[in-house]
């Protein structure tokens, strides 16, 4: 049940691109409503093709997007104002598939979102969110440390995410995918995290452990 | 006393002006700030609202981006320091309800299934209100706030302040319009009431107070001002028409004494039917006399100078010439009647002309002042009833003769028929008287019986006679014995003389006191006489026959009374009770000749008194007559 309503949530940020006047705003919705439905069902075929796993991958596709708009970025990352804001994603498919997908045409604070796929071995130079999937856990002891101290929002799924220097760490409650911060690895890579996206994790992690 | 304006009073109206301003001013400014008060009220309901809805979906948007309800659901919570927000909730993109709030303690309110367009809506006593969540220029979702709308509570509190201050106004209002009202209207009341007292009393001394500067004190001076010229001018009016009045006065007295003066004249003239004429002290006529020509005919040619004299009858001028010859003579006035010729009847009638001469300085005839009356109708009205007095005379006279001829021819004839009729009754019962001394042996019982009717009927008719000469002696003879009348002595002594032979005690007859009368005595013994005797013969037949004789003084006479109860009679034959010979019962029923009362009458009559019966058949009678009173009471 979480992970349709996880769905829904995708299919809530797709359907956000109607973007319209107040006035044709609930003609849109009725419109998206009808869309949404017939996608419901199409999703559900898909989903029924779908493992749980990847439904978790898709929700956190989804928030890896969302994350761009409560993280402050040091000015010089981002060279204009229009420069796009680079997700690196190393491991994890399905999820760097979905992203691409959410972020194709979307902006995020007036930037373009461009997602790129972090192989083995590459360095991680030019991302400012870089998600590690728990597949490439191994790598996790590699590419943090390259990225601390630099302005990279890293995220990663596993259980000792933070602890390891990660700034924030999905978990898996309820049922529900949510996410802990740690303020210190944001401090430490002059990342300044939204309030409000601190209200809504799960922890939050002051202090380096 | 100040005159009664009811409702039109300059009080009344200030005060309804004052309470109508103040209710007016009252109105409109509790209704401006009414409506004030609810827009702004409504103003800052929605503003607070929309404040809160953006507060709640900024703080909710992390919320619903990352699917955090128990988030959003605590936001919704932070409503409960806001009581008035009944509901609240927070739908997503797609329109589902992500969270929801109640108020503690409310009833569960129906929460839209899908979230309406961005905007307010009130409803009632209720305020929803809309409000979409946007980041990142998305819409992530709506928020849903419900509140109580206190609009109508709102309305009727502040109305009720409103009614409040109102009456609070108002009760001011009136307290400071009593005091207006004395203020300005004390001095206008006190005008009126002094212009009142004007109108009524016409006093213009009287003056209004000034007690304000304002225009009401300029209105009492101006008041005041007015009053003082009215006052002068009715004063000047006021001599004026007493100067007028005394002028007036003046001239209709004189006017007045013209005027009787001129009416006296003229009745003087009027008086005078007569002629006027003036002639000269040669007895001339020598100015025009128009009274004379009007009367005569003549023209003034016709009478100038001596032409007088032929106006008047032939015989007569010559008598007129030698009366006024010795008036001349011895200066006084004229006075001689004579026959003057009228010309509108054509005759000569009788004038009676007088004349008086004017004298001169020097006691010397200068004129003659006369007048000439018309007395004809009264010379011959005197004529006739000169004559017609004389003519009367002449036939009362011969009359008289004639009837005293008449009666002495009766008297002597009836006394010399009673007088001749007695030698043969003599004759008859003298020869009867003899025939029954003398005979009495050889008469059997019938003729015995025959004898004595032949006697008592002679001795009926010899008083008969005796009656009738005693009457007829009464109308010659005149009344000479005027003696004063013990009238009780002769009642009693006549009434002893008829009870002499009826059986004592049966008959009651009671002489009262009587008063005394002037006459003949013997005459009105035979008053009593037949009066008693009457009364005794009718009441006879009564078992205790009664009479009653009463008398007294009446307006200077003595009346007498003889009252019985006796058979009586009927009032229709009262008349015929006195007259000869008239009986009203035959002579079997009760005797007696028939010329009794005849003789009271004429007695009673003789006297200069008068005689009256009055009675009821079966009821007794009362015969009253009256005499000349004796000198004193007898």
């Amino acid at each position: 049940m979480a992970f349709l309503t996880s769905m829904e949530r995708i299919t809530d940020d797709r359907s956000a691109r109607y973007r319209a006047s107040t006035a044709s705003i609930w003609i849109a919705v009725a419109r998206f409503a009808l869309l949404a439905l017939c996608t419901l069902c199409a999703g559900a075929s898909v989903a029924a093709d779908e493992s749980p796993q990847d439904i978790e991958q898709r929700v956190k596709a989804a928030f890896l997007f969302k994350f761009g708009g409560y993280v402050e970025w040091p000015e010089r990352v981002f060279p204009r104002n229009d420069s796009p804001l680079v997700i690196g994603v190393a491991g994890a498919d399905v999820l760097a598939e979905e992203l691409s997908r959410i972020a194709s045409g979307r902006t995020m604070n007036g930037r373009p979102v461009t997602v790129r796929r972090i192989r083995s071995g590459e360095p991680v130079t030019g991302v400012h969110v870089l998600f590690i999937s728990r597949s490439e856990a191994g790598r996790l002891g590699e590419l943090l440390p390259t990225t601390q101290g630099q302005p990279v929002l890293t995220v990663t799924e596993t259980e000792k995410g933070l602890a390891q220097g990660s700034v924030i760490n999905f978990v898996v409650a309820d049922n529900r995918v949510r996410f802990e911060v740690s303020l210190a690895a944001a401090n430490r890579n002059g990342l300044r995290i939204g309030a409000p996206l601190l209200a809504v994790a799960q922890r939050v992690q002051e202090k380096a452990q | 006393m100040t005159p009664n304006f009811g409702l039109r009073s300059v009080r009344h109206k200030l005060f309804a002006g004052v309470l109508v301003t103040s209710l007016a001013a009252l109105l409109v400014t509790g209704v401006a700030m009414l409506i004030y008060d609810l827009r702004s009220y409504h103003t800052a309901q929605v503003n607070d609202l929309t404040t809160q809805a953006e507060l709640i979906g900024r703080a909710s948007a992390a919320a619903l981006q990352f699917d955090d309800r128990k988030f959003a659901a605590d936001n919704l919570n932070l409503l409960k320091v806001r009581p008035k927000i009944r509901a609240a909730a927070i739908y997503n993109a797609k329109g589902g309800l992500f969270a929801s709030y109640l108020r503690p303690g409310a009833q569960s309110e129906d929460l839209p299934a899908l979230p309406d367009s961005e905007g307010v809506r009130v409803t009632g006593e209720r305020l929803d209100l809309y409000r979409r969540i946007v980041g990142n220029n998305e819409i992530l979702g709506t928020v849903y706030l419900r509140s109580d709308y206190e609009f109508y509570e709102r309305l009727w509190n502040y109305l009720g302040i409103v009614l409040g201050v109102s009456v609070l106004a108002l009760a001011v209002s009136m307290l400071l319009s009593g005091w207006l009202q004395a203020s300005v209207t004390r001095p206008i009341l006190e005008v009126t009431g002094v212009a009142r007292h004007v109108v009524e009393r016409r006093d213009f001394s009287l003056r209004a107070k000034k007690t304000t500067e304002d225009e009401i004190g300029y209105l009492v001076d101006a008041f005041n001002d007015m009053l003082a010229e009215i006052a002068r001018q009715t004063e000047a009016l006021k001599t004026s028409n007493q100067a007028l009045e005394r002028q007036i006065a003046e001239r209709s007295e004189a006017e007045r004494a013209l005027r009787d003066s001129e009416r006296r004249n003229r009745t003087l003239v009027d008086a005078i039917t007569s002629v006027v004429w003036t002639a000269d002290h040669q007895k001339a006529f020598t100015t025009t006399q128009p009274a004379w020509g009007a009367y005569t005919g003549q023209t003034e040619d016709e009478y100038r100078g001596a032409g007088w004299r032929r106006a008047f009858h032939a015989e007569d001028p010559d008598a007129l010439e030698s009366h006024w010859a010795e008036a001349a003579t011895a200066k006084i006035p004229l006075e001689c009647e004579a026959r003057l010729w009228h010309a509108a009847s054509s005759e000569y009638r009788f004038v009676s002309v007088r004349a008086a001469p004017v004298l001169g300085a020097k006691d010397e005839i200068v004129e003659w002042i006369g007048t000439v009356t018309d007395i004809d109708d009264r010379k011959r009205a005197e004529e006739e009833i000169r004559r017609l007095n004389a003519e009367l005379e002449g036939r009362v006279r011969e009359r008289t003769a004639q009837l005293e001829a008449t009666n002495k021819e009766l008297e002597s004839f009836s006394y010399s028929v009673s007088h001749d009729l007695r030698a043969p009754l003599r004759a008859i019962d003298g020869y009867s008287q003899m025939l029954e001394e003398d005979y009495r042996d050889r008469l059997d019982d019938e003729g015995k019986r025959l004898l004595t009717v032949v006697r008592h009927e002679s001795g009926k008719m010899g008083r008969l006679i005796d009656d009738l000469l005693a009457f007829s002696r009464l109308g010659r003879n005149p009344i000479n014995a005027m003696a004063e009348i013990d009238m009780t002595a002769l009642a009693k002594d006549v009434a002893q003389e008829l009870l002499r032979d009826d059986t004592p005690d049966r008959v009651r007859l009671d002489v009262w006191r009587l008063p005394p009368a002037q006459g003949d005595k013997s005459l009105l013994r035979q008053v009593w006489m037949n009066l008693l005797g009457n009364a005794l013969k009718y009441a006879g037949s009564r078992p205790r026959p009664e009479i009653f004789v009463t008398g007294e003084i009446t307006n200077g006479e003595a009346v007498y009374r003889v009252a019985d109860n006796g058979v009586g009679f009927d009032m229709k034959y009262a008349g015929k009770l006195f007259g000869v010979f008239q009986r009203l019962h035959s002579t079997e029923e009760f005797a007696g000749t028939g010329v009794g009362l005849a003789i009271v009458q004429r007695v009673v009559t003789r006297h200069g008194g008068s005689v009256r019966a009055d009675g009821k058949v079966g009821e007794g009678a009362t015969f009253t007559f009256t005499l000349p009173a004796g000198k004193h009471d007898g």
